[in-house]
């Protein structure tokens, strides 16, 4: 169901104020007039250093001490996603190299190798012939 | 360094240049500000007058603002942003309960009293026009969240074609069953693609007959599925304040239609209204007639 009206404490809330107070409202020629092009340039940066954090569990480099492992975004970072060479739709890497791509079922040929082995040995389970007496 | 040492150290060198932060621009030439402090948390609240005009302001020293405008390229101190928008956030929302007003963006000061006067002045009409239009009115938030598995589960669920090609799974050969599998997830995709579709043109339908005007965000566009509660609709809507219970009325309606599908509807406000204080349709009219009016004659043609 719909959430409440905003508590004004609320981290969501603040988040809402910054969106609109720096985004929006009446654009007044003054003269601190840096204070818009600084702000535009504080999301670009925010956005930039987050990508770059991504980017850098990919590839296992080192980060300044301090930084804390355990949240969950560095879970997502270091689990990691790859791009579908076929419908090129950003998966999880483990499930798009051991199964297939959810959404357009390209299979690697790990994965492929994997299917046709399950599928000999489920032949040779039911290839044995039943003895007429466990027959129906 | 952090803004309160900048600042410090501008005090240190005894260059302390005075400016005037606006918060926003009332009706009327008298506002009850009491004895509020204002985004610095020293200099006071006070208003300039213009005609049937009033700005809120307060003073500043700039040195703090200009340290910190200037740190924004080498340092992202969210803190200090996070404070000072709150602090003028709370100022303008005080105001709005009393006053109808063009809320400032944030950090819009100036050097001269005497500039408050002349911004006033120059922009007269247009700001009385855009306070007609907002009075009596509130801006509200309305942002819908998608949750991918909620929504997967539903398409699969409510769509017969995929759930009797489910169930033939079962009986079939592990070769024949990955072939179904495949037709089955790109059944899945090709539904969700098209309710997708669907679902933001009818929120946006429901929610504007019940409100004055919209300005809509940037939709994200969804291409990590697999994060839950990605932000897929953003809007802000102007409604008049006594029709609220209807506007909410229709919201809480179409959540209950949408929750099952893995959309959460989140509303937020009272809000000054920052995202209606420029008139775009009126002002592109105005340009337009102007352009008529007064067409640009290229040098050498009559």
């Amino acid at each position: 169901m719909m959430e409440a009206v905003r508590d004004k404490n609320d981290r969501s809330s603040l988040v809402d104020v910054i969106d609109r107070l720096l985004d929006k409202g009446l654009v007044i020629n003054a003269d601190i007039t840096v204070s818009v092009a600084g702000v535009e340039l504080l999301g670009v940066k925010v956005r930039a250093a987050l990508a770059s954090f991504a980017t850098a569990a990919k590839y296992g480099l080192e980060f300044p001490s301090g930084t804390d492992y355990q949240t969950e975004a560095w879970r997502v970072a270091q689990a990691g996603v790859e791009t579908c060479p076929q419908c090129g739709k950003e998966v999880s890497k483990e499930e798009l190299l051991t199964e297939c791509c959810p959404w357009c079922g390209w299979i690697s040929a790990k994965a492929e190798l994997r299917l046709k082995e399950r599928e000999i040995a489920e032949m040779q389970r039911i290839s044995a012939p039943i003895p007429p007496m466990l027959q129906r | 360094m952090n803004y309160r040492e900048k600042s410090n150290i501008s005090q240190k060198s005894g260059t302390k240049e005075k400016g005037y932060y606006i918060y926003c621009i009332l009706q009327g030439s008298t506002a009850l500000i009491e004895d509020h402090k204002g985004i610095d948390g020293i200099g006071k609240l006070f208003l300039k007058n213009y005609r049937n005009l009033t700005a809120v302001v307060s003073e500043v020293e700039l040195d703090t603002f200009k340290a910190q405008i200037a740190a924004v390229g080498e340092e992202i101190d969210r803190e200090w942003i996070e404070e000072k928008a709150q602090t003028h956030e709370k100022i303008v929302e005080r105001l709005m309960k009393e006053n109808a007003l063009l809320p400032a963006r944030f950090c819009s000061i100036v050097r001269k009293k005497e500039d408050i006067i002349a911004y006033m002045a120059d922009n007269y009409h247009e700001y009385e026009r855009a306070l007609e239009r907002l009075k009596g009115r509130e801006e509200w938030g309305v942002k819908a969240y998608f949750s991918f598995e909620k929504f997967k589960q539903f398409i699969i669920d409510n769509t017969p074609e995929i759930r009797e090609r489910r169930e033939m799974l079962a009986f079939m050969s592990i070769k024949a069953t990955f072939l179904i599998q495949r037709k089955i997830d790109n059944l899945i995709k090709e539904h969700m693609d098209k309710r997708l579709q669907g679902i933001i043109p009818h929120i946006v339908e429901i929610l504007r007959d019940a409100s004055e005007q919209e300005s809509i965000g940037a939709a994200e566009i969804i291409n990590q599925e697999q994060v839950d509660n990605s932000l897929l609709f953003k809007a802000s809507y102007l409604v008049e304040k006594n029709l609220f219970p209807a506007f909410n009325h229709k919201l809480h309606k179409l959540s209950a239609e949408l929750e099952p599908e893995g959309m959460t509807l989140v509303v937020s406000g009272p809000w000054p209204p920052y995202s209606f204080v420029e008139d775009k349709k009126n002002s592109d009219l105005e340009r337009s007639l102007v352009r008529m009016l007064f067409p640009i004659r290229l040098a050498g043609k009559n």
